[in-house]
């Protein structure tokens, strides 16, 4: 054998052992980051819609709204109590995930920023309650400006993004839901 | 139209706002390690910029005709430096044969893109901004341009510094990083430029 | 060789960070706070020690001129073996890691401990070796985002010390206060050295 076959044989051969060992903890680990995933998400949605119990995904078009990931009804007993939705828009680091709870009002009950990649110390603040319970209790009647919320000293791209996906779940919520007189 | 605004918006946000060495860290050991002359510097932003256009399409195709279909986006990591390994491999011996004056002026840098952090980088965010096959490889060569950008700047004030009376506990690396951080500051100032 | 000398090799003496200057891009990027650098550093441990050893164990097998690329795919094996865990295990870490996960393959301490350690000793002392760069490399994470996090948000591993009346320097944590920051620690290493040797020579 031409030692040239050999050297290719003996990489192919550890690349063939580090997929596996790679595919393994692949199935090791799959459920584990699923799960995680959806407590997180769950545990946000429960918090930004007080009082639900029940989520029930809803299904958004991707063409009209490109910017919501996800929507669900919140209910509770059988009763329509509000919707979450998951939003998301570019900030200054990155990708900015939040979701947002409308209740049957119309207003905002709540909103949470699920992911963020902001720069520590400046726009990541936009995870703490000073800055996002400045949404709560705000009209979904008409979209946010900017102005009507008071912008992290130094990062005002990260607080303009927050409203601007806050504003993506207002924009659904006045086409869809209001027309059909708020009990859909 | 739109999409004309965001190849714009990439070229500037990438050579200017979102800079790879200023604001990303990418490539900073390249960075500090080959820019004593700004002629060595110019080489090796040339060197980077090819293989980093050559990567973004060529790891693009991997993912999206390879890895995707065979459900394995896990494997991103190990197939992504493996196709930087080979293409670097591959450009030097093509350089070396087609032109022998060409290779002698970037020789001793291929080798050492490799292990440049930013092309891996640039790979990796392509795929999780989403972008297109051709934006792919704009934000490439624009994340490249950038490079050369901050080497070759840096380079120009290194060989004034040379010249310098600098304490002697600050020669080297010290005020290397310190001029570092004085233009990092300088490219803060671009970040008002969308938006 | 001494086991004690080769961990403590890698903490003091050839310190990654402090010493060799290696693996600058995520020391920069990451150490915005104090507990990112732990994290980092703690995932470098890992990846550091588990491919020394292996990259020791196969040092017969491994062709010479093709050693470059087996090592790369092991410690990129490593790398995302060590991803999936943290996202598995830690998400709130992996997310504040991000792309920097990733990027631990072409961390260049430890393609640089592969070849001139790993490939050279046996598998015992190349696993301590790994130990002790990596823990190396997690004081020095360590102390520049405890100065960065202390300075540009007044606060360290998240805990307030200043209070209300301070006034955050934020460029600290922008990116130019990375390089402000390890260069005077660097600056200041140098100083102590000369100051070290000087002392020597007088007594001499």
């Amino acid at each position: 054998m031409s030692d040239t076959l050999k050297m290719g044989l003996k990489l192919f051969l550890i690349t063939v052992i580090a997929t596996f060992a790679l595919a393994l903890t692949q199935m090791i680990t799959e459920e584990p980051i699923k799960v995680q995933a959806e407590k997180a998400d769950n545990e946000a949605k429960a918090t930004v819609l007080e009082g639900a119990e029940e989520f029930v995904q809803l299904e958004v078009s991707k063409e009209t709204y490109p910017n919501i990931l996800e929507a669900h009804k919140g209910m509770v007993d059988g009763n329509t109590k509000g919707h979450t939705f998951k939003t998301f828009n570019s900030g200054y680091g990155g990708q900015i995930v939040v979701i947002v709870g409308i209740d049957t009002e119309g207003t905002i009950t709540g909103v949470r920023i699920v992911q963020q990649t902001e720069t520590p110390g400046l726009g990541a603040k936009a995870q703490e309650s000073d800055f996002y319970e400045q949404y709560y209790g705000k009209p979904g009647s008409s979209p946010l400006a900017n102005d009507d919320i008071n912008a992290i000293t130094g990062a005002t791209v990260t607080s303009n993004a927050v409203t601007g996906a806050v504003n993506y779940a207002i924009d659904y919520y006045r086409a869809e839901l209001v027309s059909g007189g708020g009990s859909q | 139209m739109a999409y004309l605004g965001k190849i714009f918006i990439i070229l500037l946000s990438s050579i200017l706002i979102n800079n790879f060495i200023m604001s990303r860290f990418l490539g900073i050991c390249p960075f500090l390690g080959v820019s004593k002359r700004v002629s060595t510097a110019v080489g090796m932003g040339a060197a980077v910029t090819f293989v980093m256009a050559m990567a973004s399409v060529i790891t693009y195709l991997a993912h999206y005709f390879i890895l995707v279909p065979l459900e394995m986006e896990y494997m991103q990591t190990l197939a992504f430096i493996l196709i930087i390994a080979a293409l670097v491999q591959f450009v030097e011996m093509v350089i070396q044969k087609m032109s022998p004056s060409l290779y002698q002026a970037l020789g001793v840098y291929l080798p050492l893109i490799t292990t440049n952090c930013a092309v891996l980088g640039v790979a990796i965010l392509n795929i999780d901004e989403g972008y297109d096959l051709f934006l792919t490889l704009i934000n490439g060569i624009a994340g490249a341009l950038g490079f050369t950008l901050a080497i070759v700047l840096f380079a120009g004030i290194r060989e004034r510094l040379e010249m310098s009376d600098i304490p002697e506990p600050f020669k080297g690396f010290p005020i290397a990083m310190i001029t570092a951080g004085l233009m990092s500051v300088a490219f803060l100032g671009f970040q008002g430029l969308i938006k | 060789m001494k086991v004690k000398d080769v961990l403590l090799n890698g903490i003091i003496k050839e310190n990654p960070t402090f010493r060799l200057v290696l693996g600058m891009c995520p020391t920069l990027a990451v150490t915005t706070a104090a507990v990112n650098g732990v994290a980092m550093g703690l995932a470098v441990i890992f990846v550091l020690a588990s491919s020394n050893l292996v990259i020791s164990l196969l040092r017969n097998f491994i062709p010479n001129k093709v050693r470059i690329p087996a090592y790369v795919v092991i410690i990129a094996a490593f790398v995302t073996i060590v991803g999936m865990l943290m996202e598995a295990f830690v998400p709130q870490l992996y997310k504040a890691l991000g792309l920097f996960i990733p990027l631990i393959v072409v961390n260049c301490i430890i393609l640089a401990r592969a070849e001139s350690f790993a490939s050279k000793y046996n598998p015992f002392y190349s696993l301590i070796d790994g130990i002790g760069m990596g823990i190396g490399f997690t004081v020095a994470l360590t102390i520049l985002g405890a100065i960065r996090e202390l300075l540009g948000a007044g606060t360290i591993f998240g805990v307030s010390l200043f209070g209300q009346g301070f006034e955050p320097a934020i460029i600290m944590i922008l990116p130019p206060g990375a390089f402000i920051t390890l260069g005077l620690i660097l600056a200041l290493l140098n100083k102590l050295d000369q100051k070290r040797q000087q002392k020597q020579i007088k007594q001499a």
